[in-house]
C-alpha cells in the first residue's frame, strides 16, 4: 500500500485528497437525508395545528433537496478526481513501460515474446488502472462508511457495537487466506492469456504461410486448445475470487444474528432499550452493502497488484547495454576495429577471436557461408550487442565508451531484415534525420541513389504512399532499397550494408552500386555479401568461417589463395559459363570444371 | 433508461452465443430469484423476532429464530455462489465460442484484408473486445434484467398505494430521461473516441516493439516516444471526458430520487394533514420510492459495462461479417490426378482499383515444364505467384490450373498442390522440426530430416545443439537469415507438392556454396514437376526451360535461355550485365 502512494499516487496526492474529502462529505451528507425524513413523519404524526405543520414540511422539503444538491456535488467531485488520478496514473505507466522498453537491446526482445510484452502493456495496465480507479474510491467509500456507523453504533450501545467491531479481523482473515491464492491464480489467468495472444497474433502475422500450406484448419484447433485452458484458468480463479462476496455477506449476516441473539437479551434484560435496538439494526444495515461490495473490491485490489507484479518484472530488468557517457553531436573519422573479439550468446560461441581493422574512407567486404557470424559482427560495431571477450573500437575508443547516441548517429545500417513502419514512403526514408534537418532535397537524394525513384510513378500517391504494416504493400526489392535510402538520407561517415542488394535485380544492383561508389568512397564502409557483384566496391575482402576470420587480402590476393574465396569466385563464373554453353552439371567437382578464364571465353 | 446502449439487434446476436448455455443461465436466473426472496426475508426474519421474542422476552424463541436465521444465510452463501459460478462458466464458455469463431473467420478471411489491417487490431478484436463481452454477461446482464423487474414492480406498488401521488412520482421520470439522454450522447461519444484511440496506443506499442531495432539504430528513441505520448495523452483526453460523464450520472440519478422525496414530502404531508392518505401509508410510500431509485442508480453504473459490451460487439461483428474477397465456390470442382499445367489468360491485377500491377499477362506453363519468371524489382513476380495461389482474384482475365479457373477451386485443395517458398521466410515459435512440418501430422521426423537434408539444411541443424529440437525464437530471431530460408525452403520440399513448385528469391541469402549445393538438389526436386522459379541471379535459374521476361506488368519476352540471348532484348541485357560484373572484378 505504502509502495502504491509513494509510486503512484503522490503526484496526485492533491486529486486523491480532495476525492477522500469529498467522500467523507457526500457520506455524511448522504446520513442526513434519513434524519429529515423522520423529522418529517414526525411532523405528519404532531397534527398539532395545519398551517404551523405545512410550513414546517415546505422547509423540510427545501432541506432535503438542499442536502441533495450538496451531496450530488460533493459525489461528482469524488468521483471525477479519483477516476481522473486513476486515468492519469495510467497514463504514466503506459509511457514509463514504453519508455523502459525503448531501452533494451534486441536480446531483450528475443527473451520476451511481443505478445507477451503486449498483454502486460494492455490486459496487466487495465487490472492496475482499477486498482487505483473503482478499487480505491470503493475503499475509501467503505472506510468512512464503517467509520460513521461504528461511531454512531457506540453511541447507542458500546456492548453492541463491539461486536460489530468483530466484523473487521474476519474480513481480514478471509482476505489474508484467499489473498496468495487470487494472486496466484489471477497471474496464471494472465499467462495463458499472453499465451494465447502471442498465438493468435503469430498466426495473423504468418497468415501467408499459414494459407500457402493449407494449415488454417489446425492453427484453429491450437487456438481452441489454448483458448480452452484460458477458460479453465479463468474458471478456477473464479472458484476463489466468488467466494469473498458470499462469504463477507455471510459475515455481515452472522454479526445481525448475533445481534439479535446479544442484543434481544439486553432488551429483555431492560439494559437496551426497543427502540435503541432498532436503530442500532439499521445502522448495521448500513453496513451490509459496502461490506458485500469489500469483496468485489478486495478482488479487484488483489488483481491488481498482481498485474503490477506482472509490470515490474519488466520495469526492474536494467538494459544490459547502456551510454555511459553523454551524446557528444561529433562527426567521426570512421576508424573500425575489432580486437580478439568472442561473442558467446547462450551456450554457443558465435564468433570466436576476430580481429579486424577498418581504416577511416575504406571500403571493407565481409564474405562467408551462411550462419558463420556476419551479421552478429555487423551488429557489434553498432553495439546491438556487447562482445563476451575483447573489444570493438570505433575512432579508436571502445564502443562501450561511446554514447550510444553519437555512435549510432555516426552509422548509417542496412539490416538484412527490412522493418519499415506503417507511415509513408518519405517518412520511412527520413526515419534517422533530425525533424529540423529534414527536406526534400535530402529524401530525394536517398531515394534516387538507392533507384527508389524509378518505382515512384508506379505508386499513386508517389514518396506519399503508405507503406502498410512492415512494408507489406511493396515489393521485397521495393522494401529493400527503401532501407538503403533510409541508412543514406542520414549521410552518415559510417555505412554498413548487410547483404542490403539480395532482393534487387541485377540491373538495379548494378545502378545502386554505380551510384554507391562515390558515396562511399569517403565514408568508411562494412559490405556484406554473398554475391561478388557487391563486394566490388571493397578494397579489402574479409572471410569468416564458423565464427573466425579464415581469410583476409584484397579481391585479387584472396583470388589467388585457392581458400574459400576463390571457390567462391569460381562458382559465380562457372554459372555463367555453364548459363552459355547449357551443360549439364558435374556435381562432383564442379570448381574444376572450368576456370575463369574459361568463363569469360564462353561468354564472349 | 437504456436507450440506444442497449442495441436489440446486438443483444440478440450476442444472446445466440449464450443459447447452448441456456441450462446454466436458467439455473442461474431462478437462485437469483431464490436469493432475492431469501434475502428479502431477512428483515421480516428480525421484525418477527422483535415482535414475537424480545417484546415477550422468550429467550427460548429468540434462540430458535436466530438459528432459523443462520440457516437462511447459509442457504443465501450458497446460492450467491453458485449462481455467479454458472453465470461465469457460461459466459466463459460462451466467449470460448465466440472467440473460436472469430479466429476462424478471420482466416478464412483473403490476404488483402490483411494488407490493411495491422495485426495489432485484430488482436485487440479477438481478446479485449470479448472480454468486454463477458463482462456484458457476467457483471451486467442479469443484473440489468433483475434492476429492470425490481423497477416495474415497485412502480406497481407505487400504483396500488396511492395512483395520485404515483403519477405525480413518475413525472421525474421524463426529465431524468432527457438529461441521462443527454448524458449518453456524451458517453457514447467519447467511448467510441476511447476505442478507436485505445487501438492506435496498442497499434503503437505493438510497432515499436517489433521494429525496436530499427528505432535504436536510428536514434529514434525520443522521438518515437513522442510520437507515442502524443498518441498516449489523446486516450487519456478521451478517457477523462468518459469520467466526467460516467462522474455526473449516479450523482443526477441522486438529485431526481431527492426531489421526487421531497415532493412527496410536502404534497404528501399536505395530504395526510388533510386526511386524505394515513401517515403509514405516507411512510411506506417514502420507503418504496427510495427503493424505486436504488436500480435506476445501479443500472447508471452498469451503463459503462453496457456501453463498452456495445462498441465491442459492434466491432466483432464488422470483422464477423465481413465478407472474404476470395471465396470458395459452392460446388467446388477437384482436380483429379493432377497434371500441373498453369495458364494465365490476358490477366489484369490491381491491389488497389486503377493502379494495375499486372496488365494483360498471359503464359501457358505445360506439365512438368520449369519456367523461370524473371524482371525488374516491382515488376510484378511475386505478384504473379500469389494469384496462382489464389491469395489474390484477378480482376480481368483467368488463372487456370489443369484447365481449371482457380476461382472454381477450393483453396485448400489448390493450395495442397501448390508448393510455396515465399520471399520473405517467416518462422514460428516452436522447434525447427515444428517449422519444416508446421502442423502436418503425416510428415514424420524422418520426413523432415530428409527434406532438410535435400536443401542442406542438415549441416546446420545437426550442429545445432538440441538438433531438430532446438527451438526457433518469434520470427526466427536467433537464426541467420540464410538459415531461416533453408528452413523454409525444407517446409515447402517436405510438404511434398503433389505438381507444382513456387520458388520466389528462395536462395537470395544463401551463400554461393550452399546455393550451388541447392541449385543440384533442386533439379531432382524440380524433375517431372511444373515448376516456376523467381530469381535476380540469372545463374541461379540455370535448369530451366523456358524464361519470362516481366517489365512493368507485363510480359516482354519469353523463351529458352538461347533464343532470348539471340533476340538481343532485355534478357540479353540483363545477362551482359550479370557478365560483366564478374569481369570487371576478375583479376588479371
Ligand atoms: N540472437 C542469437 N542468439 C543465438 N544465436 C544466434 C543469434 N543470432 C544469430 N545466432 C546464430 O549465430 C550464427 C551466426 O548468425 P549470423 O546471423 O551472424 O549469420 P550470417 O553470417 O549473417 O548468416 P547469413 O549469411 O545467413 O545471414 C548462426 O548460427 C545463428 O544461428
Ligand atoms: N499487398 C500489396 N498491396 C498493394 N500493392 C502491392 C502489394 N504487393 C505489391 N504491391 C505493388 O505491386 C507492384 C508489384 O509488386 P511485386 O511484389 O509483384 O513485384 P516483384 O516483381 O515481385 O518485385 P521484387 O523483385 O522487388 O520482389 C509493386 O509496385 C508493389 O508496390
Ligand atoms: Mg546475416
Amino acid at each position: 500500500m505504502a509502495d502504491l502512494v509513494r509510486d503512484y499516487l503522490w503526484r496526485y496526492r492533491r486529486d486523491v485528497g480532495l476525492g477522500l474529502l469529498a467522500t467523507i462529505a457526500a457520506t455524511l451528507l448522504g446520513l442526513l437525508t434519513p434524519y429529515l425524513l423522520r423529522r418529517a413523519i414526525d411532523a405528519f404524526a404532531a397534527r398539532s395545528g395545519a398551517e404551523a405543520a405545512a410550513g414546517e414540511l415546505a422547509m423540510l422539503a427545501g432541506a432535503i433537496m438542499v442536502v441533495a444538491l450538496v451531496e450530488a456535488v460533493a459525489r461528482f467531485f469524488a468521483r471525477l478526481l479519483v477516476t481522473s488520478a486513476s486515468r492519469r496514473v495510467e497514463y504514466d505507466l503506459r509511457n514509463r513501460y514504453v519508455e523502459h522498453l525503448e531501452r533494451f537491446e534486441p536480446a531483450f526482445f528475443q527473451r520476451h515474446r511481443t505478445g507477451d510484452l503486449m498483454a502486460r502493456a494492455t490486459n496487466d495496465l487495465g487490472a492496475v488502472r482499477q486498482l487505483f480507479g473503482p478499487a480505491l474510491y470503493h475503499v475509501m467509500n467503505t472506510v468512512v462508511l464503517f467509520a460513521i456507523a461504528l461511531t454512531l453504533m457506540f453511541q447507542v450501545s458500546p456492548a453492541l457495537a463491539w461486536w460489530a467491531t468483530g466484523v473487521l479481523p474476519i474480513a481480514a482473515i478471509v482476505f489474508a487466506v484467499t489473498r496468495a491464492r487470487i494472486e496466484q491464480r489471477f497471474t496464471r489467468v494472465q499467462e495463458q492469456f499472453a499465451a494465447m495472444s502471442d498465438h493468435a497474433q503469430e498466426v495473423f502475422a504468418g497468415q501467408r504461410v499459414v494459407k500457402a500450406y493449407a494449415q488454417e484448419a489446425r492453427e484453429l484447433e491450437t487456438f481452441r486448445r489454448t483458448s480452452q485452458e484460458y477458460v479453465n484458468r479463468q474458471l478456477a480463479q473464479i472458484r476463489v475470487t466468488g467466494l469473498l462476496g458470499p462469504s463477507m455477506s455471510l459475515v455481515i449476516g452472522l454479526l445481525v444474528v448475533a445481534l439479535l441473539y446479544v442484543g434481544g437479551r439486553e432488551v429483555v434484560d431492560g439494559r437496551l432499550s426497543l427502540g435503541g435496538f432498532v436503530q442500532f439494526n439499521a445502522y448495521l444495515a448500513m453496513l451490509a452493502f459496502p461490506t458485500t461490495a469489500l469483496g468485489w473490491v478486495a478482488t479487484l485490489w488483489q488483481q491488481g497488484r498482481a498485474s503490477l507484479v506482472r509490470l515490474h518484472e519488466i520495469l526492474a530488468e536494467e538494459p544490459a547495454i547502456t551510454s555511459v557517457v553523454p551524446a557528444t553531436g561529433e562527426r567521426y573519422r570512421g576508424e573500425i576495429e575489432l580486437r580478439n573479439v568472442t561473442l558467446t550468446i547462450g551456450t554457443a560461441t558465435l564468433l570466436r577471436d576476430v580481429s579486424l581493422h577498418i581504416r577511416p574512407g575504406e571500403t571493407v567486404a565481409l564474405v562467408g557461408p551462411l550462419g558463420s557470424g556476419k551479421s552478429l559482427l555487423a551488429a557489434l560495431i553498432a553495439r546491438l550487442y556487447d562482445p563476451t571477450e575483447g573489444q570493438v573500437l570505433v575512432d579508436g575508443r571502445d564502443v562501450r565508451r561511446h554514447s550510444l547516441q553519437s555512435l549510432r548517429q555516426n552509422i548509417g545500417y542496412v539490416p538484412q531484415e527490412t522493418f519499415l513502419f506503417s507511415g509513408t514512403v518519405s517518412d520511412n526514408v527520413a526515419f534517422g534525420i533530425e525533424s529540423n534537418a529534414r527536406s526534400a532535397e535530402r529524401i530525394r537524394g536517398a531515394v534516387r541513389l538507392s533507384q527508389l525513384e524509378k518505382d515512384l510513378d508506379q505508386w499513386p500517391a508517389g514518396l506519399e504512399t503508405v507503406v502498410g504494416e512492415r512494408g507489406v504493400t511493396l515489393s521485397g526489392g521495393q522494401k529493400q532499397r527503401t532501407a538503403i535510402a533510409r541508412a543514406l538520407a542520414k549521410d552518415p561517415p559510417i555505412l554498413v550494408l548487410d547483404d542490403a542488394l539480395s532482393s534487387v535485380d541485377t540491373r538495379t544492383e548494378e545502378a545502386i552500386l554505380h551510384g554507391l561508389q562515390h558515396f562511399v568512397a569517403s565514408r568508411t564502409t562494412l559490405v556484406i555479401a554473398h554475391r561478388l557483384s557487391s563486394t566490388r566496391l571493397a578494397e579489402r575482402v574479409y572471410v569468416l568461417h564458423d565464427g573466425r576470420i579464415v581469410e583476409q587480402g584484397s579481391h585479387a590476393a584472396l583470388v589467388q589463395r585457392n581458400g574459400f574465396y576463390t571457390r567462391m569466385y569460381r562458382r559465380q563464373l562457372i554459372a555463367q559459363e555453364l548459363d552459355v554453353a547449357e551443360e549439364t552439371l558435374d556435381d562432383e567437382q564442379p570448381e574444376t570444371a572450368a576456370g575463369p578464364s574459361a568463363g569469360r571465353a564462353g561468354m564472349r | 433508461m437504456l436507450g440506444k446502449a442497449y442495441d436489440g439487434r446486438l443483444v440478440r446476436r450476442l444472446g445466440r452465443y449464450v443459447v447452448p448455455y441456456g441450462g446454466s443461465v436458467a439455473t442461474a436466473i431462478a437462485m437469483l430469484v431464490a436469493l432475492t426472496l431469501l434475502e428479502l426475508a431477512g428483515p421480516l426474519l428480525v421484525k418477527q423476532a422483535i415482535d414475537d421474542a424480545i417484546a415477550r422476552a422468550d429467550l427460548a424463541r429468540l434462540g430458535g429464530y436466530a438459528a432459523l436465521y443462520v440457516g437462511l444465510l447459509l442457504a443465501v452463501f450458497w446460492l450467491r455462489y453458485w449462481q455467479n459460478y454458472l453465470l461465469n462458466a457460461a459466459g466463459q464458455r460462451a466467449m470460448h465460442d465466440l472467440r473460436g469463431e472469430l479466429f476462424a473467420h478471420v482466416q478464412r478471411l483473403s490476404l488483402s484484408y490483411f494488407d490493411r489491417n495491422p495485426v495489432g487490431r485484430l488482436m485487440t478484436r479477438l481478446t479485449n473486445d470479448v472480454d468486454a463481452l463477458n463482462e456484458l454477461l457476467t457483471s451486467g446482464g442479469l443484473a440489468i434484467l433483475s434492476d429492470s423487474i425490481a423497477i416495474a414492480g415497485i412502480a406497481v406498488a407505487l400504483l396500488l398505494l396511492n395512483w395520485q401521488l404515483a403519477l405525480g412520482t413518475f413525472l421525474i421520470i421524463p426529465p431524468l430521461l432527457v438529461v441521462t439522454q443527454l448524458i449518453r450522447q456524451g458517453m457514447r461519444e467519447s467511448f467510441r473516441a476511447v476505442r478507436v484511440r485505445l487501438a492506435r496506443v496498442n497499434g503503437a506499442i505493438a510497432e515499436n516493439i517489433s521494429g525496436m531495432h530499427v528505432i535504436q539504430l536510428f536514434n529514434r528513441e525520443e522521438r518515437a516516444f513522442e510520437d507515442f505520448d502524443a498518441l498516449n495523452r489523446d486516450l487519456l483526453k478521451a478517457h477523462l471526458t468518459g469520467t466526467f460523464y460516467f462522474a455526473l450520472f449516479w450523482p443526477l440519478v441522486g438529485v431526481a430520487a431527492a426531489m421526487t422525496l421531497a415532493g412527496i414530502v410536502w404534497f404528501g404531508g399536505n395530504q395526510v394533514l388533510l386526511g386524505a392518505m394515513t401517515l403509514g401509508g405516507v411512510v411506506a410510500f417514502i420507503q418504496y420510492v427510495d427503493r424505486f431509485f436504488q436500480p435506476i442508480r445501479d443500472l447508471s453504473e452498469k451503463y459503462n459495462i453496457m456501453q463498452q459490451a456495445m462498441a465491442s460487439s459492434e466491432r466483432i461483428f464488422q470483422v464477423l461479417d465481413q465478407r472474404p474477397e476470395v471465396r470458395d465456390p459452392v460446388q467446388p470442382r477437384r482436380l483429379e490426378r493432377v497434371q500441373g499445367d498453369i495458364e494465365l489468360r490476358d490477366v489484369w491485377f490491381a491491389y488497389e482499383p486503377g493502379n494495375w500491377v499486372l496488365k494483360g499477362v498471359s503464359f501457358h506453363i505445360r506439365p512438368g515444364e520449369k519456367v523461370a519468371i524473371v524482371g525488374a524489382t516491382g515488376a510484378g513476380k511475386t505478384s504473379i505467384i500469389s494469384l496462382v495461389s489464389r491469395f489474390y482474384d484477378v480482376q480481368r482475365g483467368q488463372v487456370l490450373v489443369d484447365g481449371v479457373d482457380v476461382r472454381d477451386l477450393a483453396q485448400a485443395e489448390l493450395r495442397r498442390h501448390v508448393g510455396v517458398v515465399l520471399q520473405d521466410p517467416f518462422l514460428f515459435t516452436g522447434t525447427i522440426a515444428r517449422n519444416i512440418r508446421l502442423n502436418e501430422p503425416s510428415i514424420d521426423d524422418a520426413a523432415v530430416r530428409a527434406a532438410a537434408r535435400h536443401v542442406h539444411a542438415d549441416t546446420f541443424i545437426e550442429q545445432l545443439p538440441d538438433g531438430y529440437n532446438t527451438p526457433v525464437l518469434e520470427r526466427g530471431a536467433g537464426l541467420s537469415v540464410g538459415q531461416k530460408q533453408l528452413i523454409a525452403f525444407a517446409r515447402a520440399v517436405a510438404f511434398n507438392p503433389a505438381m507444382l513448385l513456387v520458388l520466389d528469391e528462395a536462395t537470395s541469402n544463401v551463400d554461393t556454396e550452399t546455393e550451388w549445393l541447392i541449385q543440384q538438389a533442386l533439379a531432382t526436386l524440380m524433375e517431372g514437376r511444373t515448376s516456376i522459379v523467381i530469381a535476380h541471379r540469372l545463374s541461379t535459374i540455370r535448369q530451366v526451360d523456358r524464361i519470362v521476361v516481366m517489365h512493368k506488368g507485363q510480359v516482354v519476352e519469353q523463351g529458352t535461355h538461347d533464343a532470348l540471348l539471340q533476340r538481343e532484348g532485355v534478357y540479353a541485357r540483363l545477362y551482359e550485365l550479370q557478365y560483366r560484373d564478374q569481369q570487371v572484378s576478375a583479376p588479371v
